[in-house]
């Protein structure tokens, strides 16, 4: 009886400390002040009920009908909607694949973020011989492009080793939550050599897929230090860099190494920023069940 | 439960009762008789009587040494009766005997009743030998196979949904009811008692039963599994107690049973891969059907050395190849069972050569075709049987050249759930059992029209009257053997492929196993067949039963017309697969054909499964799939018309009547 009894506090204990946390205080914020390039957001994906049906009974029609909700702060330009492994003896598809158009992401203007309904129609087939039931399983295939814009605000400090500047404090390492994509920038870092009249800053942005699919090629487009642009590479497992990362199925990370020479002056505030675009897929894998 | 309450409150006392010290020495040896007499007669008498002390000595020390050897013997018979009778007094010990037992009189007589009746009882003493091992609540043991007992014997293995919900609700509810009385403390004696009816399935069939119904392939493993593991005397040995008595007295003879059990066990498990496993849903089998099924299984088997025999000679032959050499005594002894027993060459002479050349061909042959697998959806095969009622004629009584006018009647059953059209015709044939070993066809009652039934029907039944020849007398014993053969039968079968087109190699190394995963779990990359009489087994990819293909490689395809029936395939009039639209580049005979592309093997020599082989060729892929953006799945079909013969032996006997 003792352990049942402890058991079950615990999980009564566990679920009040939930509960609690999760409880915000606060007015509520306005959609105008609200920051959507936070976190990780993703488009989500949803079959409709009954498309397809759990089970599709022998020589009928049927449709399969995905819901796709852009939750990220980011429009999707070009997407594709792909079926692959259907058995087309059992399910014959009319199309596997369907492009998308634009889809937009979650701003000011449009806080929910766009819908858009993807339909495949199909006519099933017999099962084989004598059998009673035919199972199909197969892969949803959600592939698209979008992009993602980082910005943080560091300290300069190119005279390091002024001691009574009472300027801001550098931070050597920052992390952050995301930038409302499935691609974010995890980490900052913050390297400041002196060197001559000014020093050498070198920044070391991790970026990283956090998002449930995967990310297969990232591309740097810019980055700014204040206003000033900044010259920013990723480095390659074999040593050199390039303005592009190739992600693969072990290595969903890149680091992009940016560099400059800042003149001799007291610290100060500025903001750190820059542009990327990601290729990304979502799959999923379900079942068509073909039922006698 | 008051019954074995009474019992259960003795166990967990030590099992056998510590020996006495070996039986009492026996008495000294009495004292050599000193010679009378002293000094008297000088040196003479004194000699005299000297010799006599040291006779009588040297008398007296024999006398000592027989009664010490007789004493040491008794001792040690005494010391082996204690071990005996105490290591008995182990249940697990009980259990690994009678396991032993009960194994061997399966192997030697099948499953007659007794085999059976075994079963049951290990079945229960299981639960005693592991209450053993528990310190409280151990009666609790005993729930979970009464809640099996009632559920298989009472309702019969009931496994609907709707029936399972209520019932399984009620045990859960039952055990938690337990678990509460008792404050827990018949968890763990609850789930020990999932062990027994775990090893009563093993012991009766549930491998084979797997074999049969979702197909595990027959690794060396499995087949090891199969004929050489003895479960009960496997539990048996896992549960015997560390220390049977505080005072050592049958320790030695249980450890030894122990280290015994566990090297049979390690010998016979040695070096193999377990086989990929595919479950489905399966029906839950009687008791009798799983013991067939374990007799067919073992009939497919050859004849081989017990492995555990073969691992102790390769390890002092072969050390530096002690798996290769297993393999090759195996293999010797398969092939000289076939030559020697069944083929009754005598070894030594040129014929048994030929012969062992024969079959190791065979085997050859074997070990490079293409499998298949029985398709699991497919719950409703093409059957035929032939059954015997209650009022079958097996002993009649005959007046002296009396020609006996009964009939033998079988009633034919075909279950046709395809609907295929085909005929049976069906005959008898008489083989005396006397020392005359005679032989003639009976005649099926109503002519040559009578002996035949045409199926069209999901299920066809028709009774056949066997007599014996006009003008032949039964006497004695007889062997009758009704055959039925079919004709026109189509197997047919479906196999599933998935073309990738050209990908690099990380594509490959995410994907494939996401693939294999997705559409190929357990043996679904083989073709699969409905699991009728022969099944047609094909294949086609680079290698031939790799389910991925990829452009820029040659594709083989490759099939054969497998017997998983209990008869014999007896010819082939057509194949085809269905690939024509897809391979238009293919051999024409490697895609259909017929009776001339066929050969069909003497089945009466050869012992290893019946497998007709159809040709081989290679193809291209199809331009279609050159270039794919991810994968494409397709399922191709196959079938082959065939004939088979069936055949049912039954013992009779006429017996005459004293004048």
């Amino acid at each position: 009886m003792r352990p049942i009894i402890s058991i079950i506090t615990l999980i009564i204990v566990l679920s009040l400390v939930l509960f609690i946390t999760s409880c915000r205080g606060g007015t509520p914020q306005s959609v105008l002040d609200y920051n959507f390039k936070q976190g990780i957001a993703e488009v989500k994906m949803k079959f409709m009920d009954n498309a397809p049906p759990d089970k599709i009974y022998p020589l009928s029609k049927f449709k399969i009908i995905l819901e796709l909700d852009n939750q990220a702060a980011y429009d999707i330009t070009t997407g594709k909607v792909s079926l692959a492994g259907i058995v087309g003896d059992y399910f014959l598809m009319e199309e596997t694949e369907k492009e998308l158009d634009p889809l937009q992401g979650r701003s000011m203007l449009n806080p929910s973020g766009d819908k858009v309904q993807v339909e495949f129609s199909g006519t099933s087939g017999q099962p084989f011989a004598n059998a009673k039931e035919y199972r199909n399983n197969y892969y949803l295939l959600l592939k698209y492009s979008s992009k993602m814009d980082f910005g943080a605000t560091v300290c300069i400090h190119p005279g390091l080793y002024d001691m009574y500047d009472s300027g801001c404090k550098t931070e050597k390492s920052k992390s952050f939550s995301g930038q409302g994509a499935p691609l974010a920038v995890t980490n900052l870092e913050q390297i400041i050599y002196p060197s001559g009249v000014g020093a050498e800053v070198e920044y070391r942005l991790l970026v990283k897929n956090r998002g449930k699919g995967k990310v297969t090629l990232v591309t740097f487009h810019g980055a700014k230090l204040g206003g000033e642009p900044l010259e920013c590479e990723f480095r390659q497992e074999d040593g050199t860099t390039l303005t592009t990362a190739k992600f693969n199925e072990k290595k969903q990370e890149a680091m992009l190494i940016c560099k400059t020479f800042l003149k001799d002056q007291s610290s100060y505030l500025t903001t750190l920023s820059a542009d990327f675009s990601y290729d990304y897929v979502l799959e999923e894998k379900h079942t068509l069940n073909l039922v006698k | 439960m008051g019954k074995f309450g009474g019992i259960l409150s003795s166990l967990g006392k030590s099992s056998g009762k510590g020996s006495t010290a070996a039986g009492k020495p026996a008495s000294s040896p009495s004292s050599s008789s000193a010679a009378s007499g002293g000094a008297s007669g000088g040196i003479g008498s004194w000699l005299k009587g000297a010799g006599g002390t040291a006779a009588g000595a040297v008398r007296g020390r024999a006398a000592a040494a027989a009664g010490a050897a007789q004493a040491a013997g008794t001792a040690v018979a005494y010391e082996a009766v204690e071990q005996v009778t105490g290591a008995a007094k182990s249940t697990s010990f009980i259990i690994v005997i009678l396991g032993i037992v009960q194994y061997l009189l399966r192997l030697w007589f099948g499953p007659i009743s007794i085999v059976y009746v075994f079963s049951l009882a290990l079945f229960v003493l299981s639960a005693y030998a592991l209450a053993a091992k528990l310190e409280k609540g151990k009666a609790a043991i005993l729930l979970p196979m009464l809640i099996f007992v009632v559920w298989y014997f009472i309702y019969g293995g009931n496994y609907e949904p709707t029936f399972l919900m209520y019932f399984v609700s009620i045990a859960i509810g039952i055990s938690l009811l337990f678990a509460l009385v008792s404050k827990g403390n018949s968890v763990k004696p609850e789930l020990y008692g999932l062990i027994p009816i775990v090893f009563l399935y093993l012991d009766i069939g549930l491998i084979p039963l797997l074999v049969e119904k979702m197909n595990f392939s027959i690794t060396p493993l499995l087949e090891s599994l199969i004929l050489y593991m003895p479960w009960w005397a496997f539990l048996g040995v896992m549960t015997l107690p560390t220390e049977s008595s505080k005072e050592g007295g049958a320790n030695f003879l249980i450890n030894v049973a122990r280290i015994g059990g566990i090297m049979y066990i390690v010998f016979v498990l040695v070096v193999v891969a377990v086989p990929d496993i595919g479950y489905a849903k399966s029906q839950l089998p009687g008791t009798a059907d799983f013991e067939a099924a374990q007799l067919r299984v073992k009939a497919q088997l050859p004849q081989k050395e017990n492995p555990a025999y073969s691992n102790l000679m390769c390890i002092f032959s072969e050390p530096t190849d002690t798996p290769g050499c297993v393999e090759r005594r195996q293999e010797a002894s398969e092939l000289k069972y076939i030559c020697e027993k069944l083929e009754k060459k005598e070894p030594g002479t040129n014929e048994y050569d030929s012969c062992l050349k024969e079959q190791k061909e065979e085997k050859e042959k074997e070990k490079l075709k293409v499998a298949g697998a029985s398709d699991s959806t497919i719950k409703e095969p093409t059957t035929a049987e032939f059954k015997f009622s209650q009022f079958f004629p097996k002993l009649t009584y005959a007046a002296p050249g009396e020609n006996l006018k009964v009939g033998y009647p079988t009633e034919l059953e075909v279950k046709n759930p395809r609907l295929q059209k085909f005929t049976v015709q069906v005959s008898c044939n008489f083989t005396s059992k006397g020392k005359d070993k005679e032989s003639f066809p009976g005649i099926i009652a109503g002519g040559e029209n009578e002996n035949t039934l045409s199926v069209n029907e999901m299920v066809e039944r028709n009774t056949f009257v066997c007599n014996p020849p006009d003008g032949k007398i039964l006497n004695g014993s007889y062997e009758l053997i009704y055959t039925a053969k079919i004709s026109n039968l189509i197997a047919a079968s479906r196999l599933g492929r998935v073309f990738i087109g050209k990908k690099d190699e990380k594509w490959k190394e995410e994907w494939i196993p996401k693939i294999l995963s997705a559409h190929f779990s357990g043996s679904t990359y083989l073709s699969q067949g409905a699991p009728d009489f022969a099944r047609l087994n094909f294949a086609l990819g680079n290698p031939a039963e790799n389910p991925i293909v990829e452009s820029g490689k040659k594709v083989v395809i490759t099939s054969n017309l497998e017997n998983v029936g209990g008869g014999k395939i007896t010819g082939v009039s057509s194949y085809h697969l269905g690939l024509e639209n897809y391979f238009s580049g293919a051999d024409t005979e490697c895609i259909q054909g017929d009776s001339s592309n066929v050969h069909i093997p003497d089945t009466a020599k050869s012992y290893v499964k019946e497998v007709i082989f159809f040709p081989t060729c290679t193809v291209d892929v199809p331009s279609v799939w050159e270039t794919v953006e991810d994968y494409v799945t397709a399922e191709f079909k196959a079938a082959a018309q065939y004939d088979y013969s069936l055949s049912k032996e039954v013992d009779i006997e006429v017996k005459e009547l004293p004048t």
